[in-house]
């Protein structure tokens, strides 16, 4: 192999010198979470996600935590696998113990799309909404849709199935 | 105050001569299996007559038949506490339990929210454990029960839990001397919750189990609270076992034969009434 340096020349560069030791995989590792992990005093609040938020039973496809589902950590509620306002005081214990990791430690503002980008998991797949749909009860989806909401939506859905049934029926 | 149905706090206040609106109490239903468990036992005439000619001081029929009613018994509480008759997805390693359709659910199944089961909804309380102590825990989720209405004072754990709790409060006077008989030769000990005493009632073997937790995928151990007035232990036929006598020689074997039967189910009327500590197994 040439070399663009003459043999023994003036102008070679030490290579000793010029080579950097090569990071080790622990220390990469470390890196990136120091780039990617916020930095949080004791008594900031954080949100905080638990570590199957939007993930699904390999087996059965069902939702692990439904999005609608009330859990507690301690003394602290999650909805659908998410806490706000978690003081990081606890979150970092909580790290410490094993129940979370670092990386399910958001500011207290961050959004579905956060977790998303942290875990890799789709911040709503339509299968993820159909599952949380399909656990509504009925007084849950009216409180949350309102009345009218609810009723409108009733009646499309009525409206839907009865039409592709008559479909069918014509069809036969 | 918690009122089972909905609607904005002081909405029944109407004017001297107004119009009484009209309200219907909704009720979910739920439907649960009675299991029939049952084991045959038997011992050849041979062996009977053996051990008693031999002068063995034991029976080895009565050894046999009092043997099969253990198995019963604790099927019957493997089946209260792990059990899953309705969910065919369900493991012993996740929430939902090991499926045998013939048994009947649980209180792991109906106090989780496994999606998929008849119970997803049903806002049963469900706390992991992380930095309080199982006695703060349990006193939390009671908190929340008696918030959803209910009267809980009853706990059932594991050993290891019961045995965690009570180094806990190895120390504290106010439980260690603060025991009650729950049924005659069972003392338990109890704790002062927001709404009331709370019976430990330690659960020994290994019908409680472990498995994933559906929320932080660590392995847990369930640590039910409950309010035991809403809770049956349903059956048929007879409350207790019963012993059916085969008649020896009916099959040309000379052996006395018997089977143990019993038929049980779980009712768990009110699941907002109950709830469970996840606890990191030990």
């Amino acid at each position: 192999m040439s070399s663009k340096y003459p043999k023994g020349g003036a102008n070679r560069p030490s290579l000793v010198l010029e080579r950097q030791a090569p990071m080790s995989q622990a220390t990469i590792e470390k890196t990136k979470e120091e780039v990617k992990a916020p930095q949080f005093e004791d008594d900031d609040y954080c949100t905080v996600i638990h570590r199957n938020w939007n993930a699904f039973d390999q087996r059965t496809r069902q939702p692990l935590i439904r999005a609608d589902q009330e859990t507690y950590l301690d003394r602290i509620t999650f909805v659908g696998g998410v806490a706000r306002n978690v003081p990081y005081e606890i979150a970092k214990k909580w790290v410490k113990i094993g129940l979370i990791s670092k990386e399910h430690i958001f500011a207290n503002n961050a959004q579905a799309e956060d977790f998303a980008k942290a875990t890799g998991r789709e911040a709503m797949t339509t299968q993820t909404l159909a599952g949380a749909i399909a656990s509504l009860s009925p007084e849950k989806a009216t409180a949350i849709l309102g009345e009218e909401a609810a009723k409108e939506f009733a009646k499309s859905l009525l409206r839907l199935i009865s039409t592709r049934e008559k479909a069918q029926e014509n069809a036969e | 105050m918690t009122a089972p149905d909905g609607g904005s706090l002081g909405g029944s206040a109407i004017s001297e001569l107004g119009t009484v609106s009209y309200q219907q109490t909704s009720l979910d239903r739920q439907t649960a299996n009675i299991a029939v468990l049952a084991t045959g036992r038997g011992v050849s005439f041979k062996e009977q007559a053996a051990v008693a000619a031999g002068g063995a001081p034991y029976n080895p029929l009565a050894t046999e038949l009092a043997n099969g009613m253990v198995v019963l018994a604790r099927d019957v509480q493997y089946f209260m506490f792990q059990g899953d008759s309705t969910y065919s997805s369900g493991l012993a390693t996740n929430e939902a339990g090991n499926y045998l359709v013939n048994g009947f659910d649980g209180l792991r199944m109906i106090t989780g929210a496994v999606s998929g089961t008849a119970y997803s909804g049903n806002n049963a309380i469900q706390a992991d454990q992380g930095t309080l102590n199982q006695h703060q825990s349990i006193k939390f989720v009671a908190s929340k029960i008696a918030d959803n209405g209910g009267f809980p004072d009853l706990v059932l754990e594991g050993m290891n839990s019961k045995e965690a709790l009570d180094t806990e409060l190895g120390d504290k006077r106010w439980y260690t001397d603060n025991t009650t008989e729950v049924i005659a030769g069972v003392t338990v000990n109890r704790i002062q919750a927001a709404a009331g005493l709370l019976d430990i009632l330690p659960v020994p073997g290994t019908t409680i189990g472990t498995y994933t937790s559906p929320t932080t995928s660590q392995t847990v151990e369930d640590i039910y609270v409950l309010d035991s007035k809403k809770i049956w232990l349903r059956w048929l036929y007879a409350d207790n076992f019963t012993v059916l006598e085969i008649p020896s020689g009916v099959d040309s074997q000379l052996s006395s034969r018997y089977i143990v039967f019993g038929m049980y189910g779980l009712e768990v009327a009110a699941p907002v009434f109950t709830g469970k500590v996840r606890r990191i197994a030990s």
